[in-house]
């Protein structure tokens, strides 16, 4: 009987393309209550697509009010770690994948293995794992089934990838359009949420506020500079609006390799994921104040200096940097 | 005939079209109701007088013609009888290559004849038949019984081959009766009245997802469908037999089953904005040892919730509320809008029900007013406490809250009509004058349906799926995921089948059944309820094995920021990343796998004796280490170098002589508290390095 995960990304993978309803639907036959994902179904679901994403399964693309989910075609994602050359298995999978990957090893030399990730997330598909005394092995296995296999670690090349918080602000197509007359919350980025600002309240410096039509059926995000608007994505909005307060919530841990973020402010979603393929396991939920904060593991210091430059954040290393012993 | 034979005087669509009248007949009806327009809807082989004259206008005919045609046959079929001849021309008649199955004429004829009009006894439907075909036969036509392989077939090829791209057929059994309920349930209803059934289900107050009795359903169609509903069908409710009333009813509950609360017509009249009709429902968390009940309320929805929820008002009895998606299809205990606290309903909402509305969102929301209600555990819905139900169960405990002045009307119930009855103390909580009982097991449902005619044992069987991950089309589902078989309303000596073996019912849910294992797949499943000898419901199912995982072009591809990019433009598709020529990131030693948090002092170690840091007392090493050995009293021997294609130990390069000395001492003199890999390649290359520190 596969997992809740497996099952939700074998019927992705066989869709192929959903809309956010199908995709809602999906995985409501699959859903039971678990306050670890979410507090309601819908949060269940933004977190479920979010993990997907995250691990590189899925990609999921705003379309107008709503969003849509895209299977990823298959590919190793190479871990950025030392030692034997280590990949997971992304993107669209189906019940027999498995068998077909750990026949296919044996004749490559590659070690196969895979680890359910339940206890971790209630919806994370099987790790499927592969490891060799090269690259070569890796790569003709990945031949062999064509899947995707670059000798760059996903995670950096994600990173690198990944788009500065400093150009996102500078290239948004700035207005001078009249403020909307929807139910307006402003993000408060001391507290990290959003709240509802008193009419006429001056905008100071960069403010991310959210509209929501009277009707619950449309909804946009809006940038403010002095008078000038533009739509924005939410989760880049906040990280801006943190970056022009000099407000830090990115916190890397180099003796453990974590990065930690609060659950209030969502990485984006590229930062997520070069996060997520650092591992290729789902962030840890660790408790704390608001909704707590997800721990992403295994993240390499160059890794996680590079995403936080990119989300205008500092990188503080906690650990030992390498001037004197360890206690 | 030869084989041969058969497939040069068949074969070919386009040929038999031009060349027999009864495949120009049958391709004819075929297109008129599978057609790309209907896609992914049900679809009724409504054949009547008027659509064979329509149909008929480009064949140059009319009935007469068709029944001729249907008479005369398929070119080439030897067998005499008309079933008998429609299953020949349906034997493997995918292998001919046949644009529609060749048989929908013959079951348009016999749907034809469930509304052939004549001196008959309204329940007869053969002596039609005989008489539509003008022979003087009596009886069941031979082979009749074998026809529902053909309407099998028929759905088959509409919801499995087609995938729903010419609508969906779908088997539907009408007044209990297997071989005739299928032909007559495709007139029951024109299609102008099928799409009026909304609005009336709406009008009457039903709440999708909750079946209601068959009185209630004729009260909605005879009350709210007077100016929908042809004068036909509302006389067939006054005057028409028990018969075809129930078979009518069969219909209608089909459809209100399949319901989600939404109103089409209306979404059209209000410029494309939905209008949504939903349910509201008293829940209980009631505290038997300090016997206490706190009363609340939750919107139950077929229909997706809005995103931001709902802000309800419309009802001098209570403040603006606010709901929002809990579970699937249900929503969070209602609110207040302004103090955010859950709503507590007053008696009166209690007795006289409450109706509120969203009308931004388009939504109202109903509870029925009832001086009794029945309540069942929420963990089967999910939902924590009690859950207000619409009908009796059978075979299941619940608990029932009714109004005290009624004790007198329930008494001889609770004597012999249920098992198991017992009054619950609630000193705080329940509206004043209220009690609250629990029951193990209804017997009959004569005492609460005698204060409330609504409330009763469900009047009919129906067959459903829960669970399971639906593929695209309606009653397909993922061989890796598939349904449970739920059969409501079930009574003693009912059973569910599939493919002809009995399904086991779950202990712990009465009425759900598990599929069994290994079921064919891409190929449908018969599911059937069946009591006695007789089936009463019939389902089919199609297990599909989903698409081919492996493909190589990303299906959409996004820029760095995740915003998406134009179709065919290069970008981050899943964990595919395009090729940069910036250079890669440096690799993290501490990441070394194996190398814990708890680790105090690490020895990198390289390929050349000497090359050795002591982290953290020293900065980690810009140089490519092969090994990362933690150590303090015991240690771990950890490979960390890129590949083992270049890792063996470069004895003949040497370094500085104290860092020589102790590269060497790791691997030598210290190597027996250190435990080497488990790899046998990686312990073999251990053992190497161990030996070239000796030399050394």
């Amino acid at each position: 009987m596969p997992s809740r995960g497996d099952t939700l990304l074998f019927a992705i993978s066989a869709r192929r393309q959903l809309s956010w309803r199908s995709f809602s639907e999906v995985l409501d036959e699959i859903f039971v209550p678990d306050g670890r994902v979410g507090t309601d179904v819908k949060q269940v679901r933004s977190a479920v697509a979010a993990l997907g994403s995250s691990l590189g399964h899925w990609d999921v693309i705003p379309e107008g009010q709503s969003a849509s989910i895209y299977i990823a075609p298959p590919a190793f994602a190479v871990l950025p770690r030392p030692g034997l050359p280590t990949a997971v298995l992304c993107g669209s999978r189906s019940p027999d994948t498995l068998a077909v990957v750990t026949r296919a090893g044996k004749a490559a030399g590659v070690i196969v293995r895979q680890a359910a990730q339940e206890h971790l997330h209630s919806y994370a598909a099987t790790r499927i794992e592969i490891t060799a005394d090269s690259h070569d092995p890796l790569e003709r296995l990945a031949d062999m089934l064509s899947i995707g296999y670059s000798h760059q670690p996903a995670a950096s090349a994600l990173a690198i990838a990944c788009g500065s918080i400093t150009d996102y602000v500078a290239f948004l197509p700035w207005c001078t359009d009249a403020d909307l007359n929807w139910l307006r919350r402003d993000f408060d980025p001391e507290h990290l949420r959003f709240v509802s600002r008193p009419e006429g309240a001056t905008r100071d410096g960069l403010v991310l506020s959210a509209y929501e039509h009277p009707s619950g059926w449309a909804r946009q995000e809006r940038l403010w500079r002095g008078d000038q608007s533009a739509i924005a994505d939410r989760d880049w909005g906040r990280f801006a609006v943190l970056a022009d307060r000099g407000i830090n919530v990115y916190g890397y841990d180099h003796t453990v390799g974590t990065v930690s973020v609060p659950r209030q402010v969502p990485l984006p979603t590229i930062p997520a994921r070069a996060l997520g393929l650092c591992s290729g396991r789902p962030p840890r939920v660790e408790p704390g104040e608001g909704l707590g904060s997800n721990i992403y593991a295994d993240v390499p210091a160059a890794i996680a200096r590079t995403l936080a430059g990119k989300l205008g954040q500092h990188c503080d290393l906690l650990a030992n940097q390498g001037d004197g012993e360890r206690s | 005939m030869q084989p041969d034979e058969w497939e040069s005087r068949v074969g070919h669509p386009l040929e038999d079209s031009t060349q027999s009248p009864y495949l120009s007949w049958n391709d004819a009806l075929a297109a008129r109701f599978f057609c790309p327009e209907v896609a992914g809807q049900p679809v009724y082989l409504f054949v009547t007088d008027d659509t064979l004259r329509e149909i008929g206008q480009a064949l140059g005919g009319g009935k007469s013609e068709f029944l001729a045609a249907v008479r005369a046959g398929p070119v080439g079929v030897t067998r005499a009888g008309h079933c008998q001849r429609a299953l020949q021309v349906a034997d493997r008649w995918r292998e001919r290559g046949l644009r529609y199955p060749p048989y929908i004429a013959y079951l348009s004829l016999f749907v034809l004849a469930g509304g052939h009009e004549g001196e008959f006894d309204p329940r007869s439907y053969y002596p039609r038949l005989w008489e539509l075909l003008g022979e003087a036969e009596q009886g069941t036509p031979p082979s009749f019984d074998r026809m529902l392989e053909l309407w099998d077939d028929l759905e088959k090829w509409s919801v499995h081959d087609m995938g729903g791209a010419l609508g969906l057929f779908e088997e539907r059994i009408v007044g209990g009766k297997i071989h005739i309920g299928l032909p007559l349930a495709q007139t029951m209803l024109t299609e102008d009245e099928r799409r009026a059934l909304p609005r009336i289900f709406a009008s009457a107050g039903l709440q999708p997802g909750s079946l209601p009795s068959d009185r209630e359903i004729r009260r909605a169609l005879t009350v709210h469908g007077r100016s929908s509903l042809h004068r036909r069908t509302l006389s067939a409710l006054a005057h028409d037999s028990a018969s075809f009333i129930a078979a009518l009813l069969d219909v209608v509950s089909d459809e209100f089953l399949s319901w989600d609360g939404e109103i089409p017509e209306e979404r059209a009249e209000r410029g494309g904005k939905r209008e949504v009709s939903a349910g509201l429902r008293l829940c209980l968390s009631l505290d038997r040892v300090s016997r206490t009940v706190r009363p609340s309320l939750r919107c139950r929805s077929k229909s997706e919730f809005p995103e931001a929820g709902l802000l309800l008002s419309g009802s001098p009895m209570v403040e603006s509320l606010t709901c929002g998606e809990f579970v699937p299809g249900w929503s969070s205990p209602l609110a207040s809008a302004a103090a955010g606290a859950d709503f507590g309903p007053s008696g009166g909402v209690w007795d006289e029900g409450l109706v509120l509305t969203d009308t931004s969102a388009g939504w109202t929301l109903r509870l029925q007013r009832s001086s009794i209600r029945v309540f069942v555990d929420g963990r089967r819905e999910q939902l924590p406490g009690l859950v207000e139900t619409l009908d009796v169960p059978r075979s299941r405990s619940f608990y029932i809250a009714f109004r005290e002045t009624l004790e007198p009307a329930l008494e001889h119930w609770v004597g012999s009509g249920c098992r198991g009855w017992q009054r619950i103390e609630v000193t705080t909580g329940l509206p004043s004058g209220w009690l609250l009982a629990s029951i193990e097991e209804a017997i009959t449902d004569d005492g609460p349906r005698a204060i409330d005619d609504r409330l009763g044992f469900p009047d009919r069987r129906t067959l459903r799926f829960t669970g399971g991950i639906p593929a695209a089309v309606r009653s397909t589902f993922f061989s890796f995921a598939p349904p449970h078989v739920v059969l409501e309303g079930a009574q003693a000596g009912d059973s569910v089948v599939c493919n002809g073996s009995p399904l086991h019912e779950e202990e712990a849910a009465p009425g759900l059944y598990s599929l069994p294992q290994g079921l064919p797949v891409d190929t449908r499943v018969g599911i059937e309820a069946c009591h006695a000898d007789e089936v009463i419901k019939r389902r089919s199912l199609y297990l599909v094995s989903g698409a081919p995982w492996q493909f190589t072009t990303p299906l959409a591809t996004l820029d760095g920021y995740g915003r998406r990019l134009s179709d065919g433009d290069e970008g981050i598709a899943g964990a595919a990343v395009p090729a940069a020529d910036r250079p890669d990131l440096p690799a993290d030693l501490l990441r070394t796998p194996g190398l814990g948090a708890g680790a105090t002092r690490v020895f990198f170690l390289g390929r050349i004796p000497g090359r050795v840091a002591v982290w953290p007392r020293e900065p980690l090493p810009d140089w490519q280490p092969v090994w990362a050995v933690p150590l303090h009293r015991r240690g771990r021997a950890l490979f960390c170098g890129d590949s083992l294609d270049e890792a063996e130990p470069k004895v003949g390069q040497v370094g500085e002589c104290d860092r020589i000395t102790l590269w060497c001492t790791v691997f030598f003199r210290w190597g027996e508290r250190i435990t080497p890999p488990r790899e046998p390649a990686l312990r073999s290359l251990w053992n190497l390095y161990r030996k070239a520190a000796r030399v050394a």
